[in-house]
């Protein structure tokens, strides 16, 4: 009898205790509201046997971490697919502001002054303040192009400097990531609440798929990374990444490999991957302006040069000099002895000052469809324009994978988010719960001091 | 569905980023009063308008060039109506003389013969900034020379005038694929069907000096005028032409700045009537994110 009163006190008891544990746990979700990397938790109520398997009271058996890792996933995905075309979208815009086609003093601004040059030479050929001009112009453009493919360069080392810097950076969250795991193994065996230490893990993670596109795998409670088959934490285990930049058929690559066996990664999103098709991309655009660069120091014949090289300067004398001419760095620019002396550019086709039609015929060289079926202008605003499809191409994608990303963070918030509003209906239902409890104790304790009064 | 603060906040922060950047997008073609930041706002478009700016900037230079070959023909023209003077002078005084037998009038006209023949000398050896005008494309040469022999007097007889520039002209484009061949060299003026003008003219004053008839010149010199009016005939035709062909490339400017006007340039009424659409959707999602801070279960609690 007294043992069943003490029971009734004993149960009461631990749904005291167990709802005040889930007050702490809801407490902790809403003081964790903002927390991006936070995952809701649950509280996992269940009843305690008593003796005899008779009424024994409740109990909180476990803290259950909401996650879902198919949604998990899509969000990793999503963030390396979002990562890549945002990196991708800066670098391209970047060249595209470079190459400034709009704007005033773009490279075909430049070249139709020079053009312009020519034609007032054309008229007064014997005129050396129009000769310094065509030298002038013709500086103005050459500069221009080799500003524009300095730029690109530039942005090019700024792309590997910056890879160089970061996958330091993931190698570090990596072996992080198997301390974590180590971490979290050790609270597990000890019976600890590893969930904390399990967001910090995912949070890594996320961090980690910015750079490189990953799967995770959680086969036989041994937690993996694995990037297309290479695995890159174990457990405990973590391969750093290395990378390589090579240059094959004139276009720049950069080679991904775990640095302890130098097995190739292939990494097809995330920041890394775009820094690689950022470098081709580019490379390919200075592929063209290299081309025109070619187009106009090459001296074949019926070439820009060829025909300087057949003109007559203003001293009569047959010029067989090239106009343009590649300089030490490997870009293009005025022959030097022309620039020193603008009497040497060839704008006659006879020995006779006046005869400006080797400056006309120049002009007209430079509009005329002799380079890849169009005139060198259509060309150079043809890679302006097709910069242009590649940045937009880029910032479509850039805004379809933003909203892929939002969408499936909103997926994930659903399910491990926490809701203020929700938290705080279930924190007024417990409050209710734990008066009843409280209520039903002070009966209980009641009941009894009655029953040891009437023993008395 | 769940619904979390923090999809709310991303909803609220995404809508207000799109916004703000539609914003920006909308008052830069404000200020700027283009629809064009950059290529990749339209790539296809990008190219049509570098195409017409190319266009305008080569038809601006196609006038100037053209401009300068109409200056130079009225150069030209202003050359051959002195030579024209020079000529129908000498022509008048001629006929005047042509009934006198005296020697003091023979001997004047003589004297007024060697003049003109200096006088057009001057005229065709005349220069624009640079060079010589009618030498040909050999601009740095004096185009005619008298060559005087010495007379036992010791005065100079003019015997002859020689053409010491060539006979090649210059080409300047007027379109793309079109050239001006233009300008006169010194040949093309003096010489036609009775000769050389200067040969004519020095015959004449050896035929007075030695009192032979010179009526014969009369015709000589009428053809010579016909031949200086031919050119002064084509020259204005060439101009009427070339002035045309300007009115024409005008037009085409004026076309293209409109093509170039219509791809580039905003149109100011609708583009405020969307700035002003995009403020208001950025006001309203500011009052919606408000909203959201008040209405939560902790504020009726």
């Amino acid at each position: 009898m007294f043992m069943g009163n003490f029971t009734s006190l004993n149960i009461g008891l631990t749904a005291l205790r167990t709802f005040k544990q889930y007050q702490e746990i809801l407490g902790n979700n809403i003081t964790n509201v903002s927390n991006e990397n936070y995952k809701r938790r649950e509280a996992i109520i269940e009843p305690i046997r008593g003796p005899d398997n008779l009424y024994g009271g409740v109990k909180l058996s476990s803290i259950k971490r909401i996650v879902d890792y198919f949604i998990e996933s899509e969000v990793r995905t999503s963030i390396s697919d979002y990562e890549k075309h945002k990196i991708l979208s800066s670098i391209i815009s970047e060249v595209e502001e470079n190459l400034s086609a709009l704007g005033e003093g773009s490279i075909l601004d430049k070249l139709t002054d020079f053009w312009k040059s020519l034609e007032e030479v054309s008229k007064n050929s014997q005129d050396i303040t129009l000769r310094r001009e065509v030298v002038s112009k013709a500086k103005d453009f050459t500069q221009k192009i080799n500003s524009t493919l300095n730029k690109n360069y530039f942005i090019e080392s700024k792309i590997i400097k910056k890879l160089n810097v970061e996958i330091k950076e993931v190698n570090n969250k990596l072996k992080e990531i198997a301390e974590l795991n180590q971490e979290i193994k050790s609270a597990i065996l000890l019976g600890n609440d590893a969930n904390s230490l399990k967001d910090i893990r995912d949070s890594i993670v996320d961090e980690v798929s910015k750079y490189i596109n990953i799967e995770v795998s959680e086969k036989d409670e041994e937690y993996k990374l694995v990037i297309n088959g290479i695995v890159l934490v174990n457990g405990n285990n973590y391969f750093s990444l290395e990378s390589k930049v090579y240059e094959e058929n004139g276009t720049k690559n950069i080679d991904f490999f775990l640095k302890e066996y130098g097995v190739n990664v292939d990494i097809s999103s995330g920041k890394f991957s775009a820094y690689n098709r950022a470098l081709n991309d580019i490379e390919n655009i200075n592929l063209k302006i290299k081309q025109a660069i070619y187009f106009l120091t090459s001296n074949n014949v019926n070439t820009f040069n060829y025909l300087h090289k057949n003109g007559y300067d203003i001293y009569g004398n047959l010029s067989n000099k090239d106009f343009f001419v590649i300089d030490e760095t490997g870009g293009i620019t005025v022959n030097p002895l022309i620039e020193a002396e603008p009497g040497l550019f060839a704008a006659s086709k006879t020995p006779y000052i006046s005869d400006g039609t080797n400056a006309s015929e120049l002009a007209s060289f430079l509009k005329s469809s002799n380079f890849n079926n169009s005139s060198i202008f259509n060309f150079i605003s043809e890679i302006s324009s097709a910069t242009g499809y590649l940045s937009q191409n880029y910032n479509n994608l850039l805004e379809i994978s933003n909203n892929i990303k939002n969408s499936n963070l909103s997926k994930r918030d659903m399910i491990s988010g926490v809701s203020i509003d929700e938290e705080m209906l279930k924190l007024l239902e417990i409050q209710k719960y734990y008066s009843v409890v409280a209520k039903y104790v002070t009966i209980s304790n009641e009941i009894l001091e009655e029953m040891i009064r009437i023993l008395k | 569905m769940r619904i979390t603060e923090s999809i709310l906040t991303r909803s609220f922060l995404n809508s207000l980023n799109n916004t703000m950047r539609d914003l920006y997008i909308s008052s830069n073609k404000l200020s700027s009063g283009k629809k064009l930041q950059t290529p990749s706002d339209s790539p296809s478009e990008t190219q049509i308008i570098c195409d017409y700016k190319l266009n305008e900037k080569s038809l601006n230079q196609f006038i100037k060039n053209i401009e300068y070959i109409i200056s130079r023909y009225e150069l030209y023209d202003s050359c051959i109506d002195s030579i024209y003077n020079e000529i129908a002078n000498i022509k008048e005084k001629i006929s005047r003389s042509g009934a006198s037998n005296s020697s003091e009038i023979k001997n004047n006209l003589v004297e007024e013969i060697n003049l003109t023949i200096k006088n057009i000398v001057f005229t065709l050896n005349r220069r624009d900034s640079t060079s010589y005008i009618f030498s040909g494309t050999d601009g740095l040469k004096k185009p005619f020379e008298i060559v005087t022999e010495t007379q036992s007097d010791g005065s100079q007889k003019i015997v002859s005038v020689e053409y010491k520039g060539n006979n090649l002209k210059n080409k300047i484009h007027i379109s793309d694929n079109e050239y001006e061949i233009f300008g006169f060299t010194g040949n093309e003026i003096v010489n036609y069907n009775y000769g050389n003008i200067f040969d004519i003219l020095i015959n004449l004053r050896e035929d007075l000096m030695r009192g032979y008839d010179i009526s014969v010149y009369q015709d000589k010199l009428n053809e010579y005028f016909n031949h200086l009016n031919k050119i002064i005939v084509n020259n204005g035709s060439r101009i009427n032409n070339l002035n045309l062909k300007i009115e024409l490339i005008k037009k085409e400017i004026l076309n293209t700045q409109s093509s170039i006007s219509d791809i580039e340039d905003i149109d100011y009424s609708q583009e405020i009537v969307k700035y002003t659409s995009i403020k208001n959707r950025y006001e309203i999602i500011m009052r919606l994110i408000e909203n959201m801070q008040n209405n939560n279960i902790s504020n009726y609690l």
